[in-house]
């Protein structure tokens, strides 16, 4: 790649800190378009300074949408939620308290425990769809779910329609 | 008629203001016959409504648009609306024939002068 820097293509050596020396890093837009865009993204002390296009991604070739172009400031946006917040307030009352990471999965974990003693995995429904979800991540929790025995969702909230049968223009 | 924006996806990117500034207010599209019948005019505010509410847009007027539909392009936070509700007030829970999903993006509106 004349004139940028290069990418890294082997593994770090042992011992090497990656996030303390500037860095160009590959990544993948995480949002739903089948394209899975490539992008070089620049990285300095756990910060993203600048994100582009991968020339060498094979379908987007350097291309990226106008929202992806300067994803760093949704990344960083100050409007961004940084932890995971704790309702402390009733419900609907938009109270909540800042809360680790820690906490917050040592709660869920103690109440799932609990509602699987008592009534089995069907009492937990996983709901979502998709959105930040690439071809990757919209299917990367179900394993976990599945072997929770847990209830599934029928995820038609947003584009099913645009993949039935009747719907599909080649379909006779 | 709901289509997407270049410049958000549904309710997420309002926290750019670089992509809000391109996006622009939030315009409901009219064909100009369809304007010139109900006496609207380009840039005038307006709300589009049917049973379920009513949501102020900036009206553009547009060829872009057929006539008998009107567009809105995007799905805008309610702090940058024009009003006090978006697109999602005008939404019903009826689903499509086809395989059951959403019907946020076809939803019956008449169009009037706001104020």
């Amino acid at each position: 790649m004349p004139g940028g820097p290069q990418v890294p293509r082997a593994p770090p050596p042992p011992g090497y800190d990656a996030l303390a020396v500037p860095r160009l890093v590959r990544s993948v837009c995480p949002y739903d378009c089948p394209d899975a865009c490539g992008m070089l993204v620049e990285v300095e002390g756990g910060r993203a300074f600048s994100v582009r296009g991968d020339p060498e991604h094979p379908f987007s070739r350097g291309t990226l949408c106008p929202k992806m172009n300067r994803y760093q400031d949704t990344v960083h946006s100050p409007l961004r939620l940084a932890t995971p917040l704790r309702r402390s307030g009733p419900k609907g009352s938009g109270e909540f308290r800042p809360t680790s990471w820690d906490e917050a999965v040592a709660e869920i974990a103690a109440r799932w425990r609990a509602i699987l003693a008592e009534h089995g995995g069907e009492a937990i429904l996983p709901y979502s769809y998709a959105g930040t979800m690439g071809l990757l991540q919209r299917n990367a929790g179900h394993a976990f779910f599945h072997r929770l025995g847990a209830s599934r969702l029928d995820r038609t909230i947003c584009s099913p329609p645009t993949r039935s049968r009747g719907a599909t223009p080649s379909a006779s | 008629m709901t289509g997407a924006s270049l410049y958000s996806l549904n309710s997420t990117f309002g926290e750019r203001e670089d992509l809000r500034r391109r996006r622009r207010a939030m315009r409901l599209l009219m064909n100009p016959a369809d304007a010139a019948e109900r006496g609207l005019r380009d840039g005038q505010r307006v709300f589009a409504w049917n049973e379920l509410g009513e949501v102020a847009f900036e009206l553009e007027v547009s060829a872009d648009a057929p006539r008998g539909v009107v567009v809105a392009e995007g799905v805008f936070w309610a702090a940058h609306a024009p009003g006090e509700r978006t697109v999602n007030a005008l939404t019903s829970q009826r689903l499509t024939d086809e395989a059951g999903g959403s019907t946020f993006y076809d939803n019956r509106v008449d169009v009037r002068a706001a104020g």
